[in-house]
């Protein structure tokens, strides 16, 4: 009886220990966007999504001309965890006089896991002279803003990009 | 006017009467959900396994890049003509869809970012341009303002496309899985040489009741 006691008292106890997260856990040595955070050379991406930015990692961003003298962006991004990951990635493009053409259109990017995939776009404005680029969850479906409805503040304030 | 009578038309008069009061209640759709705006460049409340808004949007922005960035559309002063639209676009998959709603769009970015490098031909209304011709020809109208010309123009490419599909289903769950492949080609028409090609694919699974129409 003593022993069964002891027993359930430590069941109880390690349910307590175990939490949980919203997002999957990371394996180590693989930098997420969150660790990144202020990093110089990637300042021409932003991970809009939270959660995303505790799972996945930029690994560069190369800007270049195409044959036809457009501008390019290629950026190289990391799935930190071990399971798949589904991205929306845009860019964004501007000229010494602001916005040279629309932004493109969002492409999905799969991530394997702790894989890491080469995204590309290149510009259709000779005007073109600077990019920038966005990634989005794209398992995220579009919820908007509209008035009466109530929204839950989170306990702590995601760092600000 | 015996009593029973005079009753029921009093009793006629006072139906009458509050039918006349009576004011429809509020149209109430409680369980409804009301309409709102959504960004068709991205996966709306409604979608499905097959093509959608924003796979049109997503395949022609992806395909007019691509095209772009081609040295034949290289900025050279040449203007090479081409014809963009769906004669030649052909709907193979298990989806109904109007191929017009993808060529065109397809055709709307290109002329507005590539105007300086290409020529679009309007082939689609031909007969149009035709008998505004002889219009002008017979006499019936002036000769318009920019002149006349001295046929119309013809084509150095044309754009031709396959939308293909592979379904399958589990019968036990419902689940079914689609993988599209939209195929585009640049034909030279004078040669028949492919010059450019670009495919856009995807593969989605679920079990939900969306219907396309």
């Amino acid at each position: 009886m003593k022993s069964l006691l002891c027993a359930a008292f430590a069941g109880v106890v390690l349910a307590g220990c175990a939490t949980t997260q919203t997002t999957p856990p990371t394996f180590a040595g693989c930098r997420t966007w969150d660790q990144q955070a202020g990093q110089g050379n990637l300042s021409a991406v932003s991970v809009l999504s939270p959660e995303l930015s505790r799972v996945i990692g930029v690994q560069e961003v190369v800007t270049s001309r195409t044959g036809t003298g457009m501008a390019a962006v290629q950026t190289t991004v990391q799935n930190c965890s071990d399971v798949d990951v589904v991205l929306s990635v845009r860019t964004r493009f501007t000229g010494d006089r602001g916005q040279t053409e629309p932004p493109s259109a969002w492409k999905t990017v799969f991530l394997p896991p702790r894989g890491q995939v080469v995204y590309g776009e290149s510009a259709i404005s000779q005007a073109t002279s600077r990019v920038a680029v966005d990634i989005y969850d794209a398992n995220r479906g579009q919820s908007q803003f509209a008035p009466h409805q109530t929204y839950q503040i989170p306990a702590t304030t995601p760092p600000a990009r | 006017m015996p009593r029973s009578i005079r009753s029921a038309a009093l009793l006629l008069a006072l139906a009458s009467g509050l039918a006349g009061c009576q004011t429809n209640p509020p149209l109430q759709n409680a369980t409804g959900v009301s309409s709102m705006e959504v960004d068709s460049s991205r996966k709306g409340p409604v979608s499905g396994v097959g093509v959608e808004g924003q796979d049109i949007v997503a395949m022609t922005d992806q395909m007019m890049r691509d095209m772009l960035a081609e040295q034949i559309f290289a900025d050279t002063g040449k203007r090479p003509r081409v014809i963009i639209d769906s004669a030649f676009f052909v709907n193979e998959s298990s989806q109904a869809i109007n191929r017009n709603i993808i060529t065109q769009r397809l055709m709307v970015n290109l002329n507005r970012a590539a105007r300086a490098r290409m020529q679009f031909v309007n082939r689609q209304n031909t007969a149009m341009v035709e008998q505004e011709r002889q219009l002008k020809r017979t006499g019936t109208t002036d000769v318009g303002t920019t002149g006349l010309a001295k046929a119309q123009l013809g084509a150095d490419y044309r754009l031709s496309g396959k939308i293909n599909s592979l379904d399958s289903r589990n019968v036990k769950t419902g689940m079914v899985q689609r993988y599209t492949q939209i195929s585009f080609e640049m034909t030279d028409l004078e040669t028949g040489e492919i010059v450019w090609s670009g495919i856009y694919e995807f593969s989605r699974a679920g079990a939900d009741d969306v219907i396309y129409r």
